[in-house]
């Protein structure tokens, strides 16, 4: 009888223990996930801005006399592929939708630096007002991405140290598909330094 | 001879470091005034007139507007260290983030503007780069001091007075649905949960309690600069000369 209550209270004791260190990792890896998520809408929403940008570019490039066709043919392309993306919260814990949208940008950032290396043949055109603010927006808008991608990159990375460490890492399964390792923005990229659009 | 060669090669890794350390120029601390030079490139009386105009500005509009000059950053591009500069600094109301700073590097001949995230919208990268354009005209012709004077009244001819609205926060993430057994499992590990802060709270020390967080923003008169928790994204425009 004695003995039989001890057991008991040992068991109890044990169970408050486990369930107050499941409790506080479980409330750890939620903070620490809303950290990546606020992140990357901040990421999607430099990106989307970038987007707003293009139709403005392509009409102004269009105007300037014998544009070479091909180069804003291949943003407008660009864009449009970024266009078809899957976007939200989810991104960043599904590899392949985050390898697609890396991809995705990554392309219209060559086209535009392409295109951007192009207009240095038009001096009228990069004479205009409207050029200059366009392209005074674009530089920005491309900084803003280097900095949005970095940030992202540091939460992403404070997330999956918490949630890779032992023993964290046993029950993080539990939780639900939320608390997947999340995807980093890959530095090949170029794009963490500096902003790539060079005038 | 093997200690010797083991220690040798410290050596050569500790200057190898240092050098790659020295190619760098650290983030400064945030400046104890609204317009500093740590590069000799204005006249005294001129950061000093810019030091006070920016001083009162912040006490009337709330905007907290800084000049800083320092030779280069190194290695570094200007805007990546700029963005962290700001963010070390944390210019700007905290939740507005409607600080601003002008940065000048005589050595690099490069001009920034960095923009908070909640003054975007006032300031918009348009705008700061034709700030930018005046300025470096200027500097090219050889007026510093005219440049950059002139180049924070636009500045603060822009932003004006108006308190700028809130960055809009981005849309809460979906919280992820949990199946029965595991949400089971928690209100389970929950309710134990609460059973054992309260012992744990029985058991604390009373005063560990109430420890507010956060560096505020000081507040006392005839004090110098202090961040007021800003944050900055990028935004803005950089020119050269």
């Amino acid at each position: 009888m004695n003995r039989g209550l001890i057991a008991l209270g040992g068991l109890v004791v044990v169970v408050v223990v486990v369930g107050m260190w499941l409790a506080g990792t479980y409330n750890r890896l939620v903070t620490l996930d809303q950290g990546v998520q606020s992140q990357w809408a901040q990421v999607e929403s430099v990106y989307q801005r970038r987007a707003d940008l293009i139709p403005n570019l392509v009409s102004t490039v269009k105007g300037a006399a014998n544009f070479e066709k091909s180069t804003y043919v291949a943003v407008a392309e660009a864009r449009a592929r970024v266009g078809q993306l899957t976007v939200g919260a989810g991104v960043p814990n599904d590899p392949a939708a985050f390898a697609k949208f890396s991809a995705a940008q990554d392309g219209l950032s060559s086209a535009l630096s392409h295109l951007l290396a192009v207009v240095e043949n038009y001096p009228a055109l990069k004479a205009t007002q409207n050029f200059a603010d366009l392209q005074a927006q674009l530089e920005g808008t491309e900084n803003r991405i280097a900095v949005e991608r970095m940030r992202f990159n540091l939460a992403a990375q404070t997330f999956n140290t918490t949630r890779d460490s032992f023993p964290t890492v046993i029950v993080a399964p539990l939780f639900g598909a939320r608390f997947t390792e999340k995807a980093y923005f890959k530095s090949a990229a170029g794009s963490e330094t500096a902003p790539t659009v060079k005038f | 001879m093997g200690v010797r060669r083991w220690f040798l090669t410290l050596l050569m890794v500790i200057g190898v470091g240092t050098a790659a350390l020295g190619a760098e120029v650290a983030i400064p601390p945030s400046p104890a005034r609204w317009a500093t030079d740590t590069a000799g490139f204005l006249k005294p009386p001129t950061v000093a007139a810019l030091d006070a105009r920016l001083q009162a500005y912040q006490r009337v509009t709330g905007h907290q507007v800084l000049l800083y000059v320092a030779p280069t950053t190194g290695d570094t591009p200007t805007e990546d260290w700029t963005v962290r500069t700001f963010a070390r600094w944390k210019v700007g109301r905290k939740g507005l983030d409607d600080g601003l700073v002008l940065f000048v590097f005589p050595t690099d001949h490069k001009v920034r503007i960095e923009v908070g995230y909640g003054l975007e919208q006032i300031v918009p990268d348009a705008i700061a780069a034709r700030i930018i354009r005046d300025i470096t005209a200027k500097l090219k012709a050889g007026e510093p001091d005219d440049a950059v004077t002139s180049g924070v009244e636009e500045i603060l001819g822009t932003i004006g007075g108006a308190a700028p609205g809130l960055r809009a926060s981005p849309a809460p993430a979906p919280s992820s649905t949990m199946s029965g057994p595991v949400a089971l499992l928690m209100v389970v590990l929950t309710i134990l949960a609460i059973a054992g802060v309260f012992i744990t709270v029985a058991r604390m020390p009373k005063r560990s309690f109430f420890i507010s967080g956060g560096r505020g923003w000081s507040g006392f008169s005839g004090g110098g600069f202090s961040g007021g928790g800003g944050f900055s994204g990028g935004g803005g425009a950089t020119g050269s000369w």
